[in-house]
């Protein structure tokens, strides 16, 4: 219940419920005429965007240069920054197929399940107070389809009798349903019906208050009890209209499909105080109520992964990893992907929807060719010759915030000496500094809200960044593995001033730059040590360590 | 949940959102020299004493020494100064300073738990979303209406190092629920309010942001500051970018508050002589309302001394005992010596100062199952206030309720009609205007001023 459509669409010309049903329709019936499923998808991608420019008559901005290539695409798959010594030897290399071979590198190690498990989860399970992360991490180092996800999450996992995976999706929010099914309809199939709850949706009329309880009616059954979560086989979900009439809620799918159900009987008075007798037997001996024969929640997954119904949810984790990686969704907001809210890329949206369901829900697939394509590399800086185009084109990469964890463990790595990330070390050694790194961001950046499309620094931010001890103990504290002390102890300026340059921007000085930075030093030159953890505390603070860019 | 997105971007929202602002007319239309009998932009701050938790106001302002026994309670009425107006014992010394305030005793709106009530306590209206089975889902979230400083920090921001709100001593947040109406709800985090969470009465008290590092001065911090422009400048690969450009704001701000000595010493309790925190109390209710007039002194607009946390007012148990050995005389030791020092110095004449909590309670006395010590419970439908300063006249008593406290019998008064009245007070345009998430036009003074407080027109 958030946000306008276009303003354009407004006017309600789409009003009729079956010319929306008839637009559903041509969407996913388009798909003869979409490119050839086996495209490659990053090909795929560049074609429908190149389309888009050219109808506009718009010239996308030039391709980003290697360090920002890198930067970005470290940042977005394995959640940091690159060490220095990594920024020059990507920029240094003359091997053409040097990009592949580093989104494949950075996609096989373990720091790219961990990022993907730290921004998923920070997504799913948004104000509940708790985290998904053991079951993620597992899920998808397997690279477990994401519609298998999702029924796990919804359903349950097997074998899972304490209830301590995937099903804590539901269970956090068991004690809410309204905001179990507002949260569920928003994450698997990127729409938000709560507007339809006390009365049809205003700006989407194929959204009634029938489609908001219908909805609701799939977790009505759901309840907690003590730590875990059962479901009833019976109970109906009755709920007033506009007009006060009383209605019961049908269990109807957001497309309008009904479902039908075996016969549920109502227990009696005397059934129903035996019922509850169990249940306090039951939350007293910590155990969860046996799983229910006929279940609701199994019916959703069902449905929402039938064939015809099933491009909603293709669509919404489309969108939602392409919002991600892009900056922007195709259809924004994110929670609005109903059929009067279109989409900049309609058929773009649908191919890669498709090939979403024909490809066994994989997201790995799908992060790498939006890595991999040209739309993902441009520059995100505009020469300002012509009218910046507009963000929806993604002719110019748009500039990011960083999320918590991505800017927690880029602080760290940005301050840690380039020997503490030395080439020599082994594998493991250098992922387990990578993740001690990780694991201290928390307290950097743990507290910062997760960055939304209107992104603002607070006040508190800015000041944390800008005088703490936080900041000065652990970013700029003394030590052999870290920057400043290795600043302070290089003989040679101009080498000095190289380091901390690559090693907090990831990639080559400008002369500016070394100006600046040259003044500064000398006019502090009598205390060279509080000298360089100034200046790295400017660089810090500086734009560029705030986003992906 | 995902973040909120919206179909605009930020700078359009705000400038939409202005343009209904300043085109209408200037949002601070600062009425001086209005008639006497208005407090229209006559207050240059606003402090809101907040009892979280929601205190009884049969046990403090609007005591019923005539009802039956299971609605009275254990205190006994006292006069003051006012003949004819009565208050709790336990609050003697605010009964000696009763010609300084004005007690509303007929406000009353429909939300009985806490989380709720608070949002519509402390932004004039009930949260966004339609009401849930429980509490956990009206959590604080970006969809949530701004407060009181969050929406003027909007209307008129920040400038000069002090922030348009500072809220103190901790934020309401208990286990996975955080109370709304803190923060800047859907304007952002920009306009959230500055957020003290230290105890001013610990010995150690001090805001680390705000105290400089060892061997940090301001020239150094200025030459900081400088370098740090260069790598922000054009150069730099994100010139140009909005968002960083709002970065480089916030952290204009930021250095703003750190370099200007006025909040820097605003926070720097040690300067207050012995005596004059004793006179406070030296408990952190009265160090917070010491620190209140501080910040006050310094100019910030709206101050917010939270009188405890969560449920410290929330009496369910044992409501007479923790009201009379601690909750009352640390209150009303402390707004003494706060009324004391602003009279003394002539702010309370530009201070508008409301004590409030987000509602009241029951007037049947019960006892929780499975308690022995009994309580009351909440109470939205009747529940009182104090008000003083920037032209409010003291010694009136607003409004009544029936015998046993339960519901208003004269006109009543919501908290829209506080937040207009606090609006009001600070000069906003009764035009001005935010809009949603959903582009929703709201006017923010959503209420009456509660005129009374000015005139004494129904004393």
């Amino acid at each position: 219940m958030r946000s306008p459509l276009s303003k354009k669409l407004r006017g309600g010309w789409l009003g009729n419920p079956m010319f929306a049903l008839a637009m559903v329709l041509a969407q996913a019936c388009a798909a003869d005429e979409l490119l050839p499923p086996d495209k490659p998808v990053e090909e795929a991608i560049d074609h429908y965007l190149d389309v888009r420019l050219a109808k506009d008559g718009v010239t996308a901005a030039a391709q980003a240069n290697d360090a920002n290539l890198l930067r970005r695409t470290m940042l977005d798959l394995v959640g940091r920054i690159p060490t220095a010594a990594e920024a020059k030897a990507f920029v240094a290399s003359t091997d053409p197929g040097k990009r592949v071979a580093l989104v494949d590198r950075l996609m096989a190690s373990p720091a790219y399940v961990r990022q993907q498990t730290a921004e998923l989860d920070a997504i799913l399970m948004r104000g509940t107070n708790q985290s998904l992360k053991e079951y993620l991490a597992t899920s998808l180092e397997k690279n477990v389809p994401w519609d298998q996800m999702f029924r796990e999450m919804v359903v349950g996992q097997e074998g899972d009798a304490e209830q301590k995976g995937a099903i804590k999706f539901v269970r956090s929010r068991a004690k809410d349903t309204d905001k179990l099914t507002t949260d569920a309809g928003v994450l698997f199939f990127g729409v938000n019906v709560s507007c339809a709850k006390c009365h049809d949706h205003p700006l989407v009329p194929t959204w009634t208050q029938e489609h908001y309880f219908g909805m609701k009616s799939f977790f009505s059954r759901t309840y907690d009890v003590g730590e875990f979560i059962g479901e009833k086989e019976y109970g109906i979900v009755n709920y007033k209209t506009v007009q006060g009439e009383s209605k019961d809620s049908r269990l109807m799918f957001l497309t309008g499909e009904v479902l039908t159900e075996p016969e549920s009987k109502e227990p009696d008075d005397n059934a129903k105080k035996e019922e509850k007798k169990k249940l306090e037997e039951l939350k007293k001996g910590k155990q969860a109520p046996p799983a229910a024969t006929y279940s609701r929640r199994a019916r959703l997954v069902e449905i929402g992964l039938k064939e015809g119904t099933q491009p909603y949810f293709a669509r919404a984790i489309v969108n939602q990893l392409w919002n991600r990686l892009m900056g922007r969704g195709m259809v924004m907001p994110l929670d609005q992907m109903h059929d009067q809210n279109v989409p900049s890329h309609p058929e773009l949206l649908a191919w890669l929807a498709r090939d979403m369901q024909t490809h066994k829900y994989d997201l790995r697939r799908l992060i790498r060719g939006i890595a991999l394509s040209k739309a993902y590399s441009r520059t995100s800086e505009w020469d300002g010759s012509k009218e910046r185009p507009s963000d929806e084109l993604f002719a110019i990469a748009i500039v990011r915030p960083l999320t918590p964890w991505q800017y927690g463990t880029s602080l760290r790595v940005a301050v840690a000496s380039p020997e503490y990330f030395s080439s020599d070390l082994k594998e493991d050694e250098f992922d387990n500094r990578v993740k001690q790194m990780e694991g201290a961001g928390r307290n950097i950046a743990g507290s910062l809200e997760y960055p939304g499309d209107d992104f603002q620094v607070s006040v508190d931010e800015a000041l944390l960044f800008s005088n703490s001890d936080k900041v000065k103990n652990e970013l700029l504290r003394d030590g052999k593995e870290m920057l400043s002390t290795k600043l302070t102890e290089t003989k040679e300026r101009r080498e000095a001033m190289d380091t901390a340059i690559w090693n907090i921007y990831s990639r080559p000085p400008a002369d500016e730059e070394l100006q600046a930075l040259e003044q500064f030093l000398h006019k502090h030159e009598d205390q060279p040590a509080q000298a360089w953890k100034q200046a790295i505390w400017a660089m810090l603070t500086s734009g560029e360590c705030r986003f992906n860019y | 949940m995902i973040e909120p997105q919206y179909a605009f971007d930020r700078r359009q929202f705000l400038r939409v959102s202005a343009a209904g602002v300043v085109g209408a007319s200037l949002p601070f239309v600062v009425r001086r020299g209005a008639a006497a009998d208005t407090g229209s932009g006559r207050a240059k701050s606003v402090l809101l004493v907040l009892l979280s938790g929601g205190p009884s106001q049969l046990d403090t302002l609007d005591p019923k020494p005539d009802a039956p026994a299971e609605v009275r309670g254990e205190f006994s009425a006292i006069g003051t100064t006012v003949p004819g107006v009565k208050v709790c014992e336990h609050l003697p010394k605010l009964a000696q300073q009763m010609g300084r305030w004005s007690i509303v005793r007929s406000l009353a709106h429909r939300e009985q738990n806490h989380l709720l009530a608070t949002h519509v306590a402390l932004t004039g209206r009930p949260t966004p979303l339609p009401r849930g089975a429980s509490d956990l889902d009206r959590v604080e979230t970006r969809n949530d209406f701004p407060n009181f400083a969050a929406a003027l920090d909007f209307l008129r921001p920040s400038q000069g190092g002090i922030p348009t709100g500072v809220s103190l001593p901790n934020y309401l947040i208990e286990g996975p629920l955080t109370w709304p109406g803190q923060h800047a709800g859907f304007l952002g985090t920009r306009h959230d309010p500055w957020q003290i969470r230290r105890d001013p009465n610990d010995p150690n008290f001090k805001v680390d942001a705000l105290s400089l590092q060892e061997g940090v001065t301001v020239p150094r911090l200025q030459s900081r500051r400088e370098l740090l422009e260069t790598f922000n400048g054009g150069n730099s690969p994100l010139a140009g970018s909005g968002r960083a450009a709002s970065l480089g704001e916030q952290q204009q701000a930021a250095f703003s508050l750190l370099t200007s000595a006025r909040m820097a010493t605003a926070f720097e309790l040690g300067q207050e002589p012995a005596a004059v925190r004793d006179r406070y109390g030296r408990n952190k209710f009265g160090q917070s309302l010491m620190l209140s007039r501080r910040l006050i002194e310094a100019g910030v607009p709206v101050v917010q001394a939270t009188m405890g946390i969560v449920q410290t007012w929330d009496t369910h148990v044992d409501n007479w005992g923790k009201l009379k050995n601690t909750l009352l005389p640390q209150l009303d030791q402390g707004l003494t010596a706060l009324m004391d020092d602003l009279a003394a110095s002539g702010l309370l004449d530009q201070t508008l100062v409301v004590v409030m909590g987000e509602f009241g309670r029951t007037p049947k006395i019960s006892t929780l199952p499975g308690e022995k010590i009994p309580g009351r419970d909440h109470w939205s439908a009747a529940y009182s206030a104090l008000f003083a300063g920037a032209g409010v006249r003291g010694g009136q008593v607003i409004g009544q309720t029936d015998y046993k406290a339960a519901y208003p019998i004269t006109t009543a008064w919501s908290p829209a009609d506080i937040c207009t009245t606090i609006y009001d007070a600070l000069g906003v345009s009764p035009d001005a205007i935010l809009k949603d998430p959903l582009d929703r036009p709201h006017h923010l003074l959503n209420g009456a001023v509660i005129s009374p407080l000015y005139s004494g027109a129904s004393t």
